[in-house]
Order: structure tokens, then sequence, then C-alpha cells
């Protein structure tokens, strides 16, 4: 560890001394408050606040500070030599340093206010969305159903890596309005590029509304290959930091997402391509599974965090606590919603809740029912669309 | 301030008739166990202060290496490899899990933090020099209650062991404020949560009394003659201290009691899980733990006001209005929670806690106005407890004026919960208290063990604590404005530089604290015998004898000055450390004729 230690040190004097930075990225010349002008319509009043709060608080700094430099040297103590006598108070002098930071203070509470205003309310026009927040991770759900995938590929944000992170697609200069609700404990959506976040709570919704500047008007702007991004051809884009700024555990760190503002047309695009609202309930499991549950479970028979799904459905299961049950709809749908009741022997209780909308949990339960030898036959496939009760009853019927 | 009854001769050494057999409170009663005794079944407000003060030290220093693991664990971004090695894993190494390390990066910052606001920085100032001086001050024989003063030491030991219970099981990982859902649902099969919520209400409790002592020996046992406006500062801050300690706590105790009763008994308060409501734990808790910022804070200004007026032998400026202010401040202090809500509140609730917060801004800046304006034309000398005084200044400074962005509506929804309010309330807690705690400790260690310590060490060390606190905490300000959330255990590469510019800062303060401790084993092993009054103050702590006797004076004191009289006590070309003080008298004729 001492050796890790030391090198680490090393590396950081010679990135002092001007060298490369963790050997990734050369260290830009930024200001030292803010790496990127603010990426959102209201973020430049917060940046403008913030900038002259600051110089009025250096300017009473250097006052108060220089005044007592200048008296610890000018009335220094001399040997033989008392204090001099002078005014215990002067009541003008007193007004005069209460008045005055009181005023001061009046117009940062007005401006203050004024930058919040802008903040709190949101414009029209531009799109609704639902971001869902949970231990650890965000996604967003957009109106014709798509939903962010996380980039299994490398990603820059501002010259630096990013792998595993959800990225969210949105349009350059429209109004974006978020719902936002947790699934579990208390998360806060935080955009430093926007200067502005908010607490996502359960069982509560909260709202974010952001508009982003023009692609062009950003430093950080880059050429989005459309090898990266699934699109027809190279876009523009900008990325932004989305980090979880309130505790939540253990991977609070880890708990860190993408927006990516891309021109109209790419964000068109993009959002027809993973729309779900043509898709047969079966491809819409498979997608959701893609989006949400491959990191556990598999549908290739190798058992993973948790039991992969091959065969599953239809099967008997057994639990940890010795009792055991059909897997049938209801048991998928208790398992998405309360996955902490009934733990699959030889697995650990690691599963967060998903409460998908019905209509996703019906495409689950009919991709589960595809890809499962133990479901009967009539119930298989598309059917499961229709209706989760009458294809669960089908399961018991066959097996018991 | 006025001279009160110059009757009776002012020097309390002057009658040996009573005094002779009055041994000095730290004198041995004959062998280990007696005296281990003695000192465990003690009602002396002064023993219990030095009790406190060891103590208080100890969890200092377990709060101290928690917080240097924390700055240990941020030196490297956790990072895996494309071939599978995990790198920045220094708190916690297992290249299996990277989760571990993030695990007990949680459980480190959470005992820091806990240890720190529960355990030292709220009892910190008030239980040690508070009960050691104020009593003194005040001329008075001991604390009102005194065994009611023995109880709430033992009810801080109890909640202590707690704490250092959960340190044993590895500690907690809820962070300290305990937010719900989380504190109610986190680590569920193990029960030292419910042990690290206990410690923070049991030492409510000692709080509780510790204040209520206070208040009712300030009312009740000034020296006669010593009207309200007579007492030193020092008291002053730890009156509103007491007062807001005694209105606050019960809140925190009855919220952590709610806490204890959902996590156990799955009663719904505060999970929505379960019915309750999470904001309302936050309202709760804030209620009381924005005063305490202020039971935190008033009496190290009030070690502050002693110091500079001391040590610059000079009248405290605006006196009344550093009185006032203190109270104000304890005021002010119950409608400002609203402001660590700003994310989780209503919009109007935010906008209200704003134009309150500003509020307290106000009577802060007045008073740091008064320490600058009092060593206006006074006679500076820069001793270790001065020097202190000016490091508070200027770091005191610093951290109120970043809490204007943060007072501030639209500057706060960016820093919120950054790296810029850990920097801003590590300006304020620890360039405010824990500085003001080491200058009055300077400055009244002489009183309290009879000896001297090593000025020029002590003054290095200061110098070392200035610097390392500035390199550890002024980086983080430019971290959080450039995103950097706080309780992250890892951290995007563009992060890394000032992270470990901070952790560097981390050990050259620990190098300084350090030598602050060898240096006052140094001064009790070997340090000369330390004068009656060492720097020449009028307050009334130094006219005991050094160390006290068990019984502080040898007769009632009798107030004949103001505490901060230098003008018209002290002759011209005469040293007030030449103790005792000539008589006022004759000292205001030698002002007439000099003038």
């Amino acid at each position: 560890m001492m050796g890790n230690i030391l090198s680490i040190l090393t590396s950081a004097v010679a990135s002092l001394g001007g060298g490369a930075f963790s050997g990734k990225a050369e260290l830009p010349a930024h200001n030292l408050w803010y790496r990127s002008g603010g990426a959102a319509t209201y973020a430049h009043a917060s940046d403008w606040a913030f900038m002259w709060i600051f110089w009025i608080a250096v300017f009473w700094f250097v006052l108060l500070m220089g005044l007592m430099t200048y008296f610890v040297f000018k009335y220094r103590r001399k040997p033989g030599q008392a204090a001099e006598p002078s005014a215990h108070h002067n009541t003008n002098l007193e007004i005069a340093w209460t008045v005055i930071p009181t005023l001061i203070m009046v117009w940062m509470f007005i401006v203050g206010f004024k930058g919040y205003s802008d903040m709190a309310v949101p414009k029209g026009g531009g799109i609704d969305v639902d971001l869902t927040a949970w231990k650890w991770n965000w996604k967003v759900t957009y109106p014709n159903g798509a939903e962010s995938r996380e980039s299994w590929s490398p990603t820059e944000v501002k010259g630096f890596q990013a792998t595993d992170t959800p990225v969210f697609y949105f349009p350059e200069k429209t109004p974006v309005r978020m719902r936002m609700i947790s699934q579990d404990v208390m998360h806060s959506f935080w955009v430093p590029d926007f200067r502005y976040k908010v607490d996502v709570m359960p069982k509560r919704y909260t709202r974010y509304w952001f508009e982003s500047e023009a692609i062009d008007a950003s430093k950080w702007k880059r050429v989005l290959p459309a090898a990266e991004s699934g699109l027809s051809k190279d876009y523009t884009c900008v990325d932004h930091w989305v980090f979880c700024a309130e505790y939540c555990g253990d991977q609070h760190s880890e708990m860190a997402a993408i927006i990516r503002i891309v021109p109209q047309e790419a964000f068109d695009e993009w959002l027809e391509k993973n729309g779900v609202g043509a898709l047969p309930p079966v491809e819409l499991g498979r997608l959701r599974w893609e989006q949400n549950c491959k990191a556990c479970h598999t549908i290739d028979g190798k058992q993973g965090t948790g039991p992969t799904w091959k065969d599953l459905y239809g099967s008997t299961r057994q639990f940890t606590d010795g009792t055991s049950q059909l897997a049938d709809d209801d048991y998928i749908r208790e398992s998405m919603y309360y996955p902490a009741r009934k733990i699959s022997q030889g697995f650990a209780n690691q599963m967060q809740v998903f409460a998908l909308p019905e209509k996703d949990v019906q495409a689950i339960i009919a991709f589960m029912k595809s890809i499962s030898a133990n479901a009967p036959a009539d119930a298989n496939g598309a059917g499961g669309g229709g209706g989760g009760g009458g294809g669960g009853g089908g399961g018991e019927g066959s097996t018991n | 301030m006025t001279t009160i009854d110059t009757s009776k001769a002012r020097d309390p050494h002057g009658d040996h008739g009573h005094g002779h057999h009055d041994l000095p409170y730290l004198a041995g009663k004959g062998g280990f166990f007696p005296t281990l005794i003695d000192w465990m079944t003690t009602v002396d407000h002064k023993k219990l202060g030095v009790m406190y003060l060891v103590a208080i030290l100890t969890l200092f220093f377990f709060g101290g290496v928690a917080a240097l693991l924390v700055r240990m664990e941020l030196l490297d971004p956790v990072r895996i490899a494309a071939d599978g090695t995990v790198t920045g894993q220094l708190l916690y190494s297992n290249p299996e899990d990277v989760n571990a390390g993030n695990v007990w990066y949680n459980r480190a910052f959470t005992m820091h933090g806990a240890i720190m606001v529960f355990m030292v920085i709220v009892p910190g100032i008030p239980a040690s020099l508070g009960n050691f001086f104020l009593p003194l001050m005040l001329g008075a024989k001991d604390v009102a209650f005194p065994r009611l003063n023995l109880l709430s030491w033992y009810i801080y030991l109890l909640g202590s062991v707690f704490g250092i219970l959960v340190i044993l099981l590895n500690g907690v990982d809820t962070g300290w404020t305990f937010y719900t859902p989380y504190s109610t649902t986190t680590d569920a099969g193990h029960w030292r949560v419910v042990y690290m919520i206990l410690a923070a209400f049991i030492l409510g409790f000692s709080s509780i009394l510790t204040g209520l002592n206070f208040v009712v020996t300030v009312h009740k046992l000034r020296a006669p003659g010593m009207g309200w406006f007579d007492m030193p500062l020092f008291v002053w801050g730890i009156y509103a201290t007491a007062v807001i300690q005694v209105l606050a706590t019960p809140v925190i105790g009855i919220t952590l009691l709610l806490l204890i009763f959902e996590r156990v008994f799955r009663v719904g308060i505060f999970d929505p899980a379960l019915g309750g409501d999470p904001v309302l734990y936050q309202h709760f808790f804030w209620f009381y733990s924005h005063p305490v910022v202020y039971v935190m804070i008033l009496p190290g200004m009030g070690v502050i006001s002693e110091v500079i007026a001391v040590h610059s032998r000079k009248q405290i400026f605006g006196y009344r209005a550093i009185a006032f202010a203190s109270l104000g401040i304890a005021g002010v202090a119950f409608i400002v929670w609203g402001h660590h809500m700003f994310a989780s509140m209503s919009e109007l609730g935010s906008v209200v806690f704003s134009a309150l917060t500003f509020l307290v801004a106000i009577p802060t800046a007045v008073k740091i106005f008064n320490w600058i304006a009092t060593m206006y034309k006074g006679s500076i000398a820069l001793t270790t407890p001065m020097l202190y005084a000016l490091v508070f200044l200027f770091l005191f400074a610093i951290g109120g004026l970043t809490g204007l962005p943060l007072a501030t509506l639209s500057t706060d929804l960016h820093l919120h919960d950054s790296y810029f309010v850990v920097a801003h309330f590590h300006y304020v807690m620890f360039g405010g208290t824990i500085v003001a705690m080491l200058a009055g400790l300077h400055h009244w260690w002489p009183k309290m063990t009879g000896r001297d310590y090593n000025a020029t060490a002590a003054n290095i060390c200061c110098l070392l604590v200035f610097v390392g606190f500035n390199v550890t905490f002024f980086t983080q300000f430019f971290l959080g404005t450039q995103g950097m959330p706080r309780r992250y255990a890892s951290y995007p590469d563009e992060f890394q530089l000032l992270h470990q510019i901070s952790t560097l800062g981390s050990w050259i303060l620990g190098l300084g604290f350090m030598g602050h401790l060898a240096v006052f084993i140094w001064s009790i092993a070997a340090g000369a015998k330390a004068k009656d009054n060492p720097w020449g103050a009028l307050t009334l702590e130094w006219e005991s004898d050094t160390p006290p006797t068990e019984h502080n004076f040898a007769h009632e004191p009798v107030l004949t000055h103001g505490p901060y009289d230098y003008e018209t006590t002290v002759p011209p070309k005469w040293d007030p450390k030449d103790w005792p003080l000539p008589d006022p008298a004759k000292v205001a004729a030698v002002h007439r004729d000099h003038h």
C-alpha cells in the first residue's frame, strides 16, 4: 500500500510540474471555480451571482485581514508601553457596519430568488420525461416508451472516460421537464454543468427541468460517431455528468449518468429507433430485459447474480426459507415489486425493486415464457401480452 | 464598566487565616487508588473540566484518524482496468470486491462525522473549558449543581462508550445525519446502527444537563458586584450556548427515539414504505442540528473575545454589541434550519428560509468587526493563544463569507451537498470551534495545570495547523464548484489533482496536532511553574492560585473592575503581569495626572 501511495504522489508532483495529468489527458488551463460555462439557460445567472458574491467576499476579506495585519504590526507590544486609550464603541461606526452588510445581503437574496425562480418554474413546450432512481442507477423513460440505456462502450465526458453509465439523449435548446421518483431511498439529481439539483424521493414526485444551450456554444462539443450512438450518421454532441448528490450507500459514488445533448434531428432519430410502440410483447420484454435485468439474469442457462431465466417460467422454485412455489405470472410480478419476499435457494437477497409499468411487466412475462421449456404451449409467446392473469392460470393448471 | 465596592481588600490571597488548608485541586490523595476514586467521584467543576478535556481529546484523536482514512481513500479514484485489476482502494483493498472499499469509506466518514459532531465539537469548549472557567470567571466556588455536573460527565462517558462500541463493531454507514429511509433500512441484520443512534441520544442528555447547570450558575452565582454586563464575554458565549442546549436538544432526543422505533419496531414515521415521510425527518433533524451549529461556535466566539482583549491589553470594542450578538445568533438559530433542505423542500419554504438565513450573517459579521476594532491602538503580543485568535479570524472570515453563496438560493442549488459545503463547514467548525478551543487551551493551560509550555514549539505547531488546514480545505471549494459531490468514495479523474493536494494537507494538519500533543505532554512532565497571571488579564479566574485550590478562592472575590478595564485599572508604564494590581483609586488618580 505504501508503494501505491508513493507512486500516486510522484504522479501528482509530476502533474503539478505541468506534465501529463493521470496519464490520460492534459490538465486544461481553466478557471479554477468552473471548468465549463453553465450549460443550461438558468446556469448563467447562477454563475454570475456566484462570481459577484465571490468578489464581494474577496473585498471584505482583504479589508478585514488587511486591517488585522496592519494593527498587529502597528500596535505590537513594546516594553513599558501600555495600549493607547481609544473609544470603546462608536455608534455611527457600528450602525454603518451593520447596515451596509445588511443591504448587500438583501441584494444577494433578491438575486438568488430571481435565479431560483428560473430554476423552479419550468418553461412550456419541449418534452416531458420520467426519471427513476434506485440504488444505484438512473433511468429516463420517454413519452413513446423509449428508455435510456447504459453505455457499454467507453464514453468521453469533458475529456474523461466513463463506462457502464446510462446515457440520456436530449435535444439542444429545448425545454425538458422531468418527473422524478425513487424506488428506495433518497437520491439527488445533480447536473453540475446546469448548476441545479433536486432531491429524488421515494413515493413522491419531484420535478427538474432544464433547457440546454446550443451545442455550438460549448467548448466541450465533440463528434458523436454513428458507431457509438447507433444512429444513421455522425452528429455533434455535448455530454454532461449527472451525479447523485444525496448519500445513498455502497455505490453512491458510482451513481452517475450522462446527459447527451444532440441536435433535434439526431434526437428524433434516436427516439424513434428506441421507441417501443410497435414492438410485439416478447420483443418488448427482451428489450426491457436488456435494459433492466441483463446484468444479473442470463437467458442461456448460466447462473449469474440471480437465477437464469432459461426454463424458469413454469418451474417450481425452492426458497431459502424452505418453502416452494410455481413460477407463474404472479410470482414474476411479485419478484419485481417485492424482491426480498422470496429468495431462491443458492442466491442472496440482492435484487432491488423494479416497479415497471404494467405493460412492461406483462411483456417481460411474455419474454420469459418464450424462453422456457416449462411454459405451457398454449400460453407461449404472443399470447402473454393479452393479459397476465390468463397466462398464469394456464401455468398453474399444467404443473400441479 | 463601573468599579464596584472598593471598600474591601481586593487581594484574595491577603487573608491567610482561612486559606492555608486549601490545597491545589490537582493534589493527590495519597496513593493511586484513593486519587483515582477521588477523581471518579469528584464534584469539583475543575476536575470535571479536566476529565471532559481528556475524554474529548481522546475522541478527537479517533475522529481525526477516521478523517485521515477518508482523505487516504480519496488520494486515488477506484478504477477497474480492462484486465480486471482494481486500483485506488487504499482504505480497504480487496481485488475481488470493488464494493468493499466503498463500504469501508462510508463507515470512515460516518464515524468521523458522528464522533466529531456529537462527542467533540458540541461538548468541546463548554464541557471542558466552560466547566473549568465559568465558575472561576464568575468568582464562584463551583457550578450551581455540582452533582448534576458529575452525572452529566458519566452520561457523556456512557454515550461515548456506545460510540466506541460501534467502532469496535466495524462502524456504521448511515452518515452522521442518519437520513431516512436509508438509516432505517441499511445494515438491517445488525444492531450497530441502533447503538450509534443511542450514543447520540444519550450524549444529548449530557448536553442538556450541562446547559441547565450553566444557565442557573450564570443567573445565581455571579460574584457580589458583578452585573450582567460585568461578565466576561466568554461567560456570555457559554450562556447563550446553554440556552440553545436546553431548548433544542430535546428535539433531537425525540427524533432519534422515533428513528429507533421505526428501525426496531417498524413503526412508520419517516420511511414511506411504512407510510412515513422522509422529509419530516429532515425537518426534525435540522430543527436541532442547525441551532447546534451555534452551540458549537458561540463558546468559541467567547474564547476569542477573551483572548483578543487580554493579549491586546485593550477594552473590548462594543462589549454590549458582542453580548447581544450572541443572544441574537442564539435566537435566529432556531428559524433557519430549512437552509439544509433547499433541494428537498417546497419552493416557498426555500425562499423564506433563504431570507432568514441571511439574518444570521449580520450578528456574526458584527462580531468580527468588533474583534478587529478591539486590536486598534492595543498592545498586541503574538503569544500562542493570540496567534490562534488571528488564525480564527482568518479562517472564520472565510467560513462566514463562503456561507453567502450557500444562503443565496440560485447558487446553493448548485453547491448544496458538494465539496463546497464540506469546505465551508470545516472552515466554520474547525477553523472556528477547534481553532478557538486551541486558542483557549493555550490561553488557560498555565492556570489549569500550573505549568508553562514551550511557546516556540507551540507556535510552530500553530503554523503547521494553519497551513495544513488551508491546504486541506481550500482546495475543496474548487472541487465543489467544479462538481464534486460529497461522500463519494471515488470520482472522475478530473478531480484527482485537487484531491491529492487536499490529502497532502491533511497529513500536515495531523503532524501539527501530534506536535501540540507533544508540547502539552512535555509541559506537564517538565514545564516550568506558571505564574498566577502570565498574560496580565483582568478577569477573575486569574486571581485564583495556580493551579487553583479546591475552593477556587480563599474567600469570596469582590469585583472591583470590569473584565477588560485596562485603561482605568492598569497605570501607564506598568505591566499587568506584575500581579497584583495597585489600588484602583490610585490608578485613577495617576490616569488623571497623566492626561
